[in-house]
C-alpha cells in the first residue's frame, strides 16, 4: 500500500478544513457582534415608520365662535414611478384642471421624482366620491386626507396670521419639521405654533422586501394641538372691518379691566382664507406685491406714528405729578409759541384737554425743566427730559408691552441721548428743542396698540395689563405676566379728574369730539390730529366707556383723513356703542362712516 | 435480521439525522404559513422536505441491505448513466435560476448533477484504488482527470458554477492520494483566494497614507496566513528529507501576492461593458442581480447582523423568511441567514461546529478504512461536504461570490437532500464492511 506514504497529508487537509471554520467563525463574530453596521442596515431595510399627522389646534373667539378651524380636504398624490397610461380627460374633469396644465404638472414631477409627491393640493369636494370610485383606473395616483386651515368668520386676518407648508430653509432651521408639514407664518398661528401644532404620532411597521407593511411593532398616537381661546370678539372685529372699509388705518379695542384685546382692525384687510389652500401663493403675491395699500401690513401693531394730541393727558398728568403745574393752573394760550385753534380761555388742566390747547402743554413741559436743579438751562432741560421720559414710558409708551404676537413695534420715547446724537457738534439743546413732545409730536414714535393701552390706563385710573389676544391655552392658563397690573408713576388719585376732562371733550360745549357722543353712555375721549410728512393729517381718537367701570377702550387711527373729531371719533363711538349695546341708535352716523372713502387719490 | 445494522457508525448517523432535522425545522420556520399549519403539509416546502427525508431513509435502508460488491460492480454503469443524464438535461431540461439543470417531474424537480457527485466519487475511488495502477504514471493521471473533467465540462454548459467547484474540490482527494504535490495544492489555494478577492466589494482603506483597496488587503492577509500555515505544516509534519524547500513556498507565496493585483488590473483592463468582463462579473456575483450590485449579499448580511449574539428566537425572524422575503432564496441557498437571525452567533457557531465535526468525522473514518476504495470514497464525500459548506457559508457571509450552491442537509431541495443522504449511507455501508473488505 502506498497509503502510509501520504498519510501525513491528512493533517494538511484537517488544517485547511479547520482554518475555514475558524475564518467563518471570526467573520460571523464580526458581522453579528463587533460591527453594528449590519444590525443598523437590517433596521433600515425592514422597518418603516408611518407618521400620523396631528390635527392642528382650533382658535375660538371670546364667545366660542370659530376663528380658525380645520376643514376636511383631500390631496391627489402621484408616484411618478408607478404611472401608467390613463384616461386624462376624465381625471381632468373630476379635478377641475385643464388637460395641458395637468400634463405639465405630471411631467414636472416625473422629471425630478420617483417617489410619492403631491400633485393637487385640493380635490374638489363634490367630485370626491366619484373620484374615489374610479381611482383604481389611475395607477400611481392616490387620494390622501390632509386637512386644510380655514377661517370660518373670514375676519381678523392680521391677528390670526396664516399657515404654509414648510420649505427647505425652515426645515434646516427647525429640524422638527418635515416636508409637507405646515407651520404658522404670521400672527397667532406663528406665535402659538408650538401649542397649535400638537405632536406627531408614529406607527412602526415591519415591511417585506417589496415595501408591503406587515406587522405593526410600535405605535405612538398623535396628540392634537391645543385649542386657543382668543380674547377677540368676532362680531366687534367684523363691525370694525366694515367701518374701516375704504379707509387706511386701524382700530385697537381693549377691555381695560383685563388687557384683553377685543378687536384689532388693520385696514385695508383681506379674507384670511385667501392664504390657505391651493391658490395661496398666487393670492399672497397679489396681496404682497401688487397692492400699494399694503394690506398685509399690520397697522395696529407695527405702524409707528406720533401720538398727536391724545398724548396731552400723559403730558398733563406728568406735569401735575411732578409739581410743574396744578390741576387749576391757568396758562395763557400764547400762539407765538405754537399754533392753536380758537377756543375759549383755558381755566385749568381740564379745559386745556377739552380744548386741546397746544401752548398750555408747551408750557407744562418747559416747567418740568425749569423746576429741575442745575446751573443752566441745558443741564435743567437734560434732567427734565430724563425724568419726563421715565414718567411717559411708565404709561406703556415706547416700551415693550409683551404682546402675544410674533412681531410688533415698540416705538420710541426720546431720551437725552436722542438729542445728543442730533446736536453732536454743539451739544447745545434745551427744552425749546424738544418742546413739540408736549403735544405728542416731534421725535416721539408710538404704535396704535400703545395708544389703546393708554386709554385703558386712564380708564383704570392708573394701571394697565399687558394687552394680549389669547386667554386660555388648551386646559391651561396663559403666562401670568398678563394678569399682573402695571402701575404708572402718576398717583392714581389724579386720574379721576382726567376722566372727567375727557368726558367734557365728548360731551362738553366746545369739546373737540362731539361726534363721539352716545345717548345714555358716558363716553370719555380725546381727539388727535397728527401732522405727518406724507399728505394730510392723520385722524386719531382714543376713548373709553362707560366712564365708571369702563368696559372698552379704543384707539382709532385713520391715515390722511384730517381732524380726529371728524372721522376717528365717530368710528370709535360706533364700535363702543355696538360693543356695549349691540345696536346702533344713530343709523345716519353709521351710514356716513360706511360710505366714506378716505383713501387718498394718490394711492 | 439485524446483520445489516451491525457495525454501522452511529455517531455519523446521529450527526446526519440531527442536521436534517435542524434543516427541516429551519425550513418550517422560514416558510410556515397559517394556511398549512401541519409540518407534514405537502403543499409547503417543509412537508416536501420531510417526504424527501422519508424517501432518503428508505433508500438508505436499501443501500445498507445491498452488498458492497454489488455496488462496486455497477459503478461504471452508474457513472455512464449519470453522464447520459447530464447530456439529456442539456437537451430536454428546464431552466431554473439561469441554469438548464433540471428535469421537471410533476411538481418536483430532479437535478442530475447532484447524483453525478455520487457516481464520480464512486468511480474515482474505484479507479484510483486499482492496485495495478501506477499513480505517478502520466497515463493514469490523464484518466483520473477525465473522470472529473467530463462531468465538469457538461455541467459548465448548464452552467452551474457551484457544482463545477464541487468537482474541482476533488483536488483535495487527489492531493491526499499523492497525485498532486504540496506546492501545487498551495498554488491552487492561492489562485482560489485571488479569484475570491476579485468578488469582494470595493472599498478603500487608508494605510500609512496610501489608499489601498480592501480586496488587496484581504488577499494579502489570507496569503500571509496560508504561507505561515504551509511553512508550519512543512516543518512540523514531514521528516527532514521529505520537506519541501522553504524557498519554493516563499516563491509560490510571492506569485500569489503578485497574482491578486494582476487579476484585478487584468479585469479592469477589459472595457466596462465588454461581454467577457460582464460574464466574469456575473460569475463572481458582481453583476448578477437586477436590483443593483450586491443586493443579495447586502440583504443576507443584514439578516445575519440583526441576529446578534442570541438571535431573535425560533420563527421570530423579521428578514429571512417567506413573510418578509428580505433575503433571496432563503429556504435554499441562503438558509443559513435564517439560522443566524433566529439563533444568533451562538446558534450559528453550534451549526458551524456540527459541520466541522461532520467533515472531521468523515476524514477520520476515511483514515481507518483498510481498502483504498473506502478511503478515497470517504475523502471524496468529505471534500464534497467541505466545498459545499465553504462556498455556501462564504457566500452568505460576503466572503465569496454569490454562487448558488446548497448547504448540505439544510437547504430545501429534494435532489440535494437525497444525494447527500445516499452519500452518507454508502459511506456507512462501506465503513461497516471495512473489516471484511480485505477479500
Amino acid at each position: 500500500m502506498n497509503n502510509s506514504s501520504f498519510e501525513s497529508r491528512r493533517i494538511v487537509l484537517l488544517v485547511i478544513v479547520l482554518s475555514i471554520g475558524i475564518i467563518f467563525a471570526i467573520r460571523l463574530f464580526y458581522v453579528q457582534i463587533l460591527d453594528d453596521k449590519w444590525k443598523d442596515e437590517s433596521i433600515k431595510i425592514s422597518e418603516t415608520n408611518l407618521v400620523i399627522e396631528p390635527e392642528r389646534g382650533i382658535i375660538f373667539d371670546r364667545n366660542g365662535k370659530l376663528l380658525a378651524a380645520n376643514k376636511v380636504n383631500f390631496e391627489l398624490r402621484l408616484t411618478p414611478n408607478n404611472i401608467r397610461d390613463f384616461d386624462t380627460t376624465q381625471l381632468c374633469e373630476l379635478i377641475h384642471i385643464p388637460k395641458d396644465s395637468l400634463k405639465r404638472k405630471i411631467n414636472k414631477l416625473k422629471r425630478y421624482w420617483r417617489s410619492k409627491q403631491v400633485l393637487i393640493k385640493t380635490v374638489p369636494e363634490k367630485n370626491l366620491s366619484r373620484l374615489t370610485s374610479v381611482m383604481y383606473k389611475y395607477p400611481g395616483f392616490e387620494l390622501a386626507e390632509k386637512s386644510l386651515r380655514t377661517y370660518p368668520e373670514s375676519v381678523a386676518a392680521h391677528i390670526l396670521g396664516y399657515v404654509r407648508e414648510v420649505d427647505g430653509d425652515i426645515i434646516k432651521k427647525k429640524p422638527y419639521y418635515r416636508g409637507g408639514d405646515r407651520i404658522g407664518i404670521s400672527g397667532l398661528e406663528k406665535y402659538y405654533e408650538d401649542e397649535l401644532r400638537g405632536s406627531r404620532g408614529k406607527n412602526q411597521f415591519l415591511r417585506d422586501a417589496y415595501g408591503n407593511l406587515k406587522e405593526m411593532t410600535a405605535s405612538d398616537t398623535a396628540q392634537t394641538g391645543n385649542n386657543l381661546w382668543s380674547t377677540i370678539d368676532s362680531e366687534l372685529q367684523k363691525y370694525g372691518e366694515q367701518l374701516m372699509q375704504n379707509k387706511i388705518g386701524c382700530v385697537v379695542a381693549i377691555e381695560p379691566s383685563t388687557g384683553e384685546i377685543l378687536a384689532m382692525v388693520s385696514s385695508p384687510t383681506f379674507d384670511p382664507n385667501l392664504l390657505s389652500g391651493d391658490t395661496m401663493s398666487r393670492n399672497w403675491r397679489r396681496l404682497f406685491r401688487n397692492d400699494s395699500l399694503r394690506p398685509l401690513f399690520n397697522r395696529g401693531f407695527s405702524s409707528r406714528t406720533s401720538p398727536g394730541s391724545v398724548f396731552k393727558m400723559v403730558q398733563g398728568l406728568t406735569a401735575w405729578e411732578l409739581g410743574a403745574i396744578n390741576y387749576d393752573t391757568k396758562i395763557y394760550c400764547d400762539k407765538n409759541l405754537v399754533g392753536c385753534h380758537n377756543h375759549p380761555v383755558v381755566g385749568g388742566l381740564a379745559d386745556a384737554i377739552k380744548f386741546s390747547c397746544n401752548p398750555y402743554f408747551y408750557e407744562t413741559l418747559k416747567r418740568i425743566s425749569t423746576i429741575q436743579e442745575g446751573e443752566d438751562v441745558f443741564v435743567k432741560s437734560r434732567k427734565g427730559l430724563k425724568i419726563w421720559n421715565e414718567y411717559v414710558t411708565s404709561f406703556g409708551l415706547g416700551v415693550d408691552l409683551e404682546l402675544d404676537f410674533p412681531s410688533y413695534s415698540k416705538g420710541n420715547i426720546p431720551l437725552p441721548d436722542t438729542y445728543d446724537k442730533i446736536y453732536k457738534k454743539t451739544m447745545k439743546w434745551n427744552y425749546r428743542t424738544y418742546n413739540a413732545l408736549a403735544i405728542g409730536q416731534g421725535e416721539m414714535l408710538v404704535t396704535p396698540y400703545q395708544i389703546a393701552n393708554l386709554a385703558c390706563i386712564i380708564a383704570n385710573r392708573g394701571y394697565y395689563y399687558y394687552p394680549h389676544m389669547i386667554k386660555k391655552i388648551g386646559d391651561g392658563p396663559i403666562d401670568d405676566k398678563y394678569t399682573k397690573r402695571n402701575y404708572t408713576k402718576v398717583n392714581s388719585d389724579k386720574f379721576e379728574f382726567i376722566t372727567l376732562a375727557m368726558q367734557q371733550v365728548v360731551e362738553g360745549a366746545g369739546g373737540t369730539a362731539s361726534g363721539a357722543r352716545i345717548e345714555g353712555i358716558e363716553i370719555c375721549g380725546k381727539t388727535g390730529t397728527v401732522e405727518n410728512s406724507r399728505g394730510r393729517d392723520h385722524s386719531v381718537f382714543i376713548s373709553f366707556a362707560p366712564r365708571v367701570e369702563p368696559k372698552i377702550a379704543i384707539a382709532v387711527y385713520i391715515e390722511n383723513a384730517g381732524y380726529g373729531g371728524t372721522w376717528a371719533a365717530p368710528v370709535a363711538s360706533l364700535m363702543t356703542e355696538k360693543y356695549l349695546t349691540d345696536t346702533i341708535q344713530n343709523s345716519w352716523k353709521e351710514k356716513r362712516i360706511l360710505d366714506a372713502n378716505l383713501i387718498p387719490k394718490s394711492k | 435480521m439485524t446483520n445489516w445494522l451491525k457495525n454501522i457508525d452511529l455517531q455519523l448517523f446521529a450527526i446526519y439525522v440531527v442536521l436534517v432535522l435542524l434543516g427541516i425545522s429551519t425550513i418550517y420556520s422560514t416558510s410556515f404559513s397559517e394556511d398549512y399549519p401541519s409540518i407534514f403539509s405537502l403543499n409547503k416546502s417543509y412537508g416536501k422536505q420531510i417526504m424527501w427525508f422519508g424517501i432518503s431513509l428508505a433508500i438508505g435502508v436499501i443501500i445498507l441491505l445491498l452488498e458492497i460488491e454489488f455496488i462496486r460492480k455497477y459503478i461504471e454503469v452508474f457513472y455512464g448513466f449519470t453522464i447520459l443524464l447530464l447530456i439529456l438535461v442539456l437537451l430536454f431540461g428546464t431552466v431554473r435560476g439561469g441554469a438548464r439543470a433540471w428535469f421537471g417531474i410533476g411538481g418536483f424537480g430532479i437535478q442530475p448533477a447532484e447524483f453525478a457527485k455520487i457516481s464520480v466519487s464512486l468511480f474515482i475511488a474505484k479507479y484510483l484504488s486499482n492496485v495495478n495502477l501506477g499513480l505517478h504514471k502520466i497515463e493514469s493521471k490523464i484518466w483520473a482527470g477525465l473522470i472529473l473533467l467530463v462531468p465538469i465540462f457538461l455541467i459548465l454548459q448548464q452552467p452551474d458554477l457551484g457544482t463545477v467547484l464541487v468537482f474541482l474540490g476533488f483536488i483535495l482527494v487527489l492531493y491526499r492520494e499523492g497525485m498532486i504535490g504540496n506546492i501545487l495544492l498551495f498554488g491552487i489555494l492561492l489562485l482560489a483566494v485571488s479569484v475570491v478577492s476579485l468578488a469582494l466589494k470595493d472599498s478603500t482603506n487608508i494605510f500609512f497614507g496610501l489608499e489601498i483597496h480592501s480586496h488587496y488587503v484581504f488577499g494579502f492577509i489570507v496569503i500571509v496566513i496560508a504561507f505561515l500555515v504551509a511553512l508550519g505544516v512543512n516543518v512540523t509534519t514531514y521528516k527532514r528529507y521529505r520537506r519541501a524547500k522553504h524557498l519554493r513556498i516563499v516563491a509560490v507565496t510571492l506569485i500569489g501576492l503578485v497574482l491578486i493585483p494582476l487579476m484585478k488590473i487584468g479585469l479592469e483592463k477589459i472595457p466596462e461593458n465588454h461581454y467577457q468582463r460582464v460574464r466574469v462579473e456575473i460569475i463572481l456575483g458582481l453583476k448578477e442581480d437586477p436590483r443593483g450590485v450586491g443586493y443579495n449579499s447586502h440583504q443576507a448580511l443584514s439578516a445575519i447582523g440583526s441576529g446578534e449574539f442570541l438571535g431573535k428566537g425560533y420563527k421570530n425572524a423579521t428578514l429571512a423568511n417567506d413573510t418578509y422575503n428580505q433575503v433571496p432564496e432563503q429556504s435554499t441557498d441562503f438558509i443559513f441567514c435564517t439560522v443566524a437571525e433566529e439563533w444568533g452567533f451562538l446558534g450559528s457557531f453550534v451549526l458551524f461546529s456540527l459541520y466541522m465535526i461532520l467533515i472531521i468525522k468523515i476524514i477520520s473514518m476515511a483514515e481507518r478504512q483498510r481498502s483504498a476504495f473506502g478511503r478515497i470514497f470517504s475523502y471524496s464525500i468529505a471534500s464534497i461536504f467541505f466545498i459545499h459548506f465553504t462556498i455556501n457559508i462564504g457566500m452568505v457571509l460576503g466572503l465569496a461570490p454569490i454562487i448558488g450552491i446548497p448547504l448540505p442537509f439544510f437547504s430545501y431541495g429534494g435532489s440535494s437532500l437525497l444525494s447527500f443522504s445516499i452519500m452518507i449511507f454508502i459511506l456507512l455501508k462501506i465503513d461497516s464492511d471495512r473489516l471484511a473488505s480485505f477479500r
